[in-house]
């Protein structure tokens, strides 16, 4: 059981092999199974969002240790549920809450207990569903399979069916850049619990399940409906996985050796998993041509009939063929993905095993700085990040709480209170406000009741009472949220206050335009280097670079690049400090060079701002490499100096 | 595409009244009731129709925040139009405007078209801003009026058009010097002065606008 935990674990929730396929099933049932009838009272602990689901489908008929059918529905009484128990309360409140009590759910404990109870309920001669009657409420909400949708922003009930007629339901939404790791055998996903209070932006990827497959359908047939069964189960818990490990693996694991083994998902694109044509039918439907024409109309001759078998071998061959094909991707794919996980599992365990505890020593280290290159697994980022960032300023945990505190005041005060300097932008926090909700908008969290959105606001609020001589300016909001994504609060806050000091990015959020021009110039120089034809281009069509770069620059890309690219860019950017920044923009550049030498200027500045959304991370870092931010031997650096670009702090505050 | 004359448009106005969305429902027809912070500037384009002659609005939507300021005056330069925005249910956007117009009008050519738009007329019901108090404004600094929703489309496509009609109107006048980008407008390729087939200003209409899109 535990090896099953660990190995879906490992692979991400998917490719549950056969052999544990039976194992799987017990206890996902186990696991999952409840009793439980809707009562007035489990109704109101429930929030309004998942109330509309709390209908007479909420009753799970329970099958016993795998005996579908046994079971009889009991009803739960109310007086034994603790009602509006505060644990419940909470529960539905916030996601990352819920995340990690699901997680204690999945990541073991609550599997193996549950069966405990069943088999020693079994042994006194207890009827299994007595036990369920004793369920407390809380014990029953742990049970229930809820996930936390930032599609659709409500809580949607996972439910375990043995209804015949499944609908295939699964969640993939690619405008949020999250993805479900969907397991090519999967058939059945989620059932709609009520089909109105589900979201239509949830689609399915519910992909035609290779229970059609001709290969060996012989050996199939008869265990496919079993499959399915347990088919349904693995995917539901792969979606709570999703939610609860995927998304935010960076909190999960202290764990190290399990820390490779948590791939994120919501950075981590899928390769999406090959088509299965609907062979099946094509084959069944072409068998009747064999079949003997009804007595009303003459019998075929003997020719016809060898033309028909003939023909139906052509096209069963040929289906067969194809789907060898098709199979020999999928398995090439799966195994490139395998590879790609342990690779990534590899360098988490080099990350936090060997790097992290000793990291001066490590930092600069041959295998460090490729692994990192190659992109940091995503349960070590944040504190390789916060690392590689460091804290100049000493900024401590209870600086940041009296930022907060101040900022929280000065929000709560109808009164802004009088300037104390004459170059205060405290003022500027009232538009954080409006700002929040419009950062990353398609990942919802960050908007109006979204998980993060208080956090990101606070956190900003805290800078504006930490620096007022800076204030608050759009684009931090994107640099907050990106840090917010991959660590805690404090450590967040932290890393923007010290990422924001250095001498790039205060000249920006300063608006100290004639830094910014040097550090313009650098780059026109730079990029007349690497793209000479390039540069001539937008020289004669009037295409500035502050036009594109601004954005670029305020942002960190994390505005203009999928938020899985961005976060490799972010990587190498703290690894070798903002040249970086000006490198990747040449890397984008080049990437797109003959599209953009074909472009006027109108063209050219909506692309730029605009970039594609399908950037490919591989791509793009191909690209970075093959430009350099040296012209000969002088440094970016130097370049910029020159251009009259200050380094020094102490100049920048002149 | 070819098209008879370019003009160059900006947006400007407060932050969060509207600008991108306004710029959205005009080039894509749609409404994005969550949109994504405009850092800097971003770019739309689209092709209209004025007296049967094609002309492209290459449309430069700046941010709106205060600080920013700086920086956005430098895309004033060689706008022929302005859409100035402020939010019918904000007051303090409509406040701001006299700072919005002085920067305008000291940053640009002084012919530049200044159109004042309420926006998110859709929401009436946190109106903050009367709509004659736009219409005083607007009268009394000689700009022209509309109240828009980018929401529900209404009067956005006018709103741009019309912007469009007095630019056209004034090279037609003769104010305008087409030949001077400065003033952002540019004559499309196929008619420029050296193809004699097609006068650049004043031409008569009805040349069917060579190629149609």
């Amino acid at each position: 059981m535990t090896e099953q935990n660990s190995r879906s674990n490992t692979l991400g929730e998917q490719l549950i092999e056969p052999t544990n396929a039976q194992k799987s099933k017990n206890i996902l049932k186990n696991g999952f199974k409840l009793n439980l009838r809707k009562k007035n009272g489990y109704k109101s602990v429930l929030s309004k969002s998942t109330e509309d689901l709390s209908n007479e489908n909420l009753i799970f008929k329970s099958p016993v240790n795998g005996n579908e059918g046994k079971g009889s529905i009991t009803s739960a009484s109310p007086k034994e549920t603790p009602l509006g128990s505060p644990t419940g309360d909470i529960w539905f409140n916030t996601w990352p809450e819920r995340c990690d009590k699901v997680k204690s759910i999945d990541s073991s404990p609550e599997h193996p207990k549950t069966q405990e109870n069943n088999n020693q309920n079994t042994q006194n001669g207890v009827e299994p569903n007595q036990l369920s009657n004793k369920l407390t409420l809380n014990e029953a909400l742990k049970n229930i399979s809820l996930a936390y949708s930032p599609v659709t922003r409500k809580l949607h009930l996972v439910e375990d069916l043995k209804n015949e007629q499944e609908y295939q339901h699964d969640k993939k939404d690619c405008d949020n850049n999250l993805y479900v790791n969907s397991s090519p055998t999967k058939k059945y996903g989620h059932r709609r619990i009520q089909d109105g209070s589900f979201s239509s932006t949830i689609s399915t990827i519910s992909e035609p399940s290779t229970s059609g497959s001709l290969i060996g359908s012989e050996d199939r047939s008869l265990s496919n409906f079993g499959d399915e069964c347990h088919e349904d189960k693995t995917r539901r818990k792969s979606l709570t996985q999703f939610f609860t490990r995927n998304v935010f693996s960076w909190k999960s694991n202290n764990n190290p050796e399990n820390s490779g083994s948590s791939v994120w998902k919501i950075f981590t694109k899928t390769p999406s998993q090959g088509d299965n044509s609907p062979l099946h039918t094509v084959a069944s439907s072409s068998a009747l041509i064999q079949l003997k024409r009804p007595s009303s109309l003459p019998a075929k001759t003997f020719e016809e009939e060898q033309k028909h078998a003939q023909e139906y071998n052509e096209i069963l061959a040929a289906a067969k063929k194809k789907e060898a094909k098709s199979t020999a991707a999928k398995e090439k794919q799966k195994k490139l993905q395998l590879q790609l996980e342990e690779q990534q599992a590899n360098a988490a365990r080099h990350f936090s095993q060997l790097v992290l505890p000793n990291w001066t020593r490590m930092e600069k280290n041959k295998k460090t700085q490729e692994l990192w290159w190659q992109g940091l697994p995503s349960s070590v980022r944040g504190k390789v990040w916060r690392l590689a960032i460091g804290n100049e300023l000493n900024i401590t945990p209870q600086l940041y709480e009296i930022c907060l505190t101040r900022a929280q005041n000065r929000l709560n005060s109808p009164e802004p209170p009088p300037c104390e300097y004459e170059n205060d932008q405290e003022s500027s926090m009232d538009v954080i406000e409006l700002d929040i909700s419009r950062t990353f908008p398609n990942l919802g969290i960050f908007q109006q009741g979204g998980p993060y959105s208080e956090v990101l606001h606070s956190l900003l609020a805290a800078y504006v009472c930490f620096r007022p001589d800076v204030g608050y300016l759009q684009g931090m909001s994107y640099i907050a949220a990106i840090l917010i994504l991959n660590m805690e609060a404090c450590d967040a806050f932290i890393c923007f206050a010290n990422l924001l000091n250095q001498p790039l990015h205060l000249s920006a959020f300063t608006l100290n335009q004639t830094q910014m021009n040097a550090y313009y110039n650098a780059y026109n120089q730079v990029l007349n280097s690497n793209l000479p034809k390039l540069y001539g281009h937008f020289e004669r069509a009037g295409l500035t670079p502050d036009l594109y770069l601004l954005d670029w620059i305020y942002t960190i890309f994390a505005k203009a690049m999928p938020l899985d690219v961005a976060c490799r860019i972010w990587d190498i950017f703290l690894r070798d400090g903002y040249e970086f920044i000006f490198r990747t923009a040449l890397g984008i550049l080049h990437l797109y060079q003959s599209a953009l030498l074909n472009m006027d200027f109108l063209h050219g500045a909506q692309f730029l701002t605009k970039l594609p959304e399908d950037m490919s991370a591989d791509q793009l870092f191909k690209s970075i490499q093959s430009v350099c931010t040296n012209v000969g031997k002088t440094t970016f650096s130097q370049i910029a100096e020159r251009c009259g670009a200050r380094q020094s702090m102490t100049d920048l505050y002149r | 595409m070819s098209y008879a004359y370019l003009f160059k448009y900006i947006i400007i106005g407060d932050t969060g009244v509207g600008k991108s969305c306004l710029l959205l429902q005009f080039t894509d027809k749609r409404f994005q009731p969550v949109h994504d912070l405009t850092i800097g500037v971003e770019f739309g384009a689209r092709m209209i129709t004025i007296d049967s002659k094609q002309i492209k609005l290459q449309i430069w939507d700046t941010a709106g925040q205060e600080a920013f300021r700086s920086i956005t005056r430098s895309y004033y330069r060689g706008a022929a139009g302005a859409l100035l925005v402020y939010d019918i249910t904000r007051r303090e956007t409509f406040n701001h405007l006299t700072t919005w117009l002085d920067d305008a009008r000291q940053h640009s050519n002084s012919n530049m078209v200044i159109m004042l738009i309420g926006n998110k007329s859709d929401l009436e019901s946190r109106r903050e801003v009367k709509k004659e108090e736009g219409e005083a404004f607007a009268r009394e600094h000689g700009l022209v009026f509309m109240e828009t929703s980018a929401k529900t489309a209404a009067n956005v496509e006018e709103a741009f058009i019309n912007t469009a009609k007095e630019i056209y109107e004034k090279i037609q006048e003769g104010v305008f010097d087409i030949n001077n980008e400065a003033n952002g407008i540019k004559i499309g390729p196929q008619h420029s002065p050296t193809n004699p087939s097609l006068p650049g200003a004043g031409g008569v209409g009805g040349s069917q606008g060579s190629a149609c899109c």
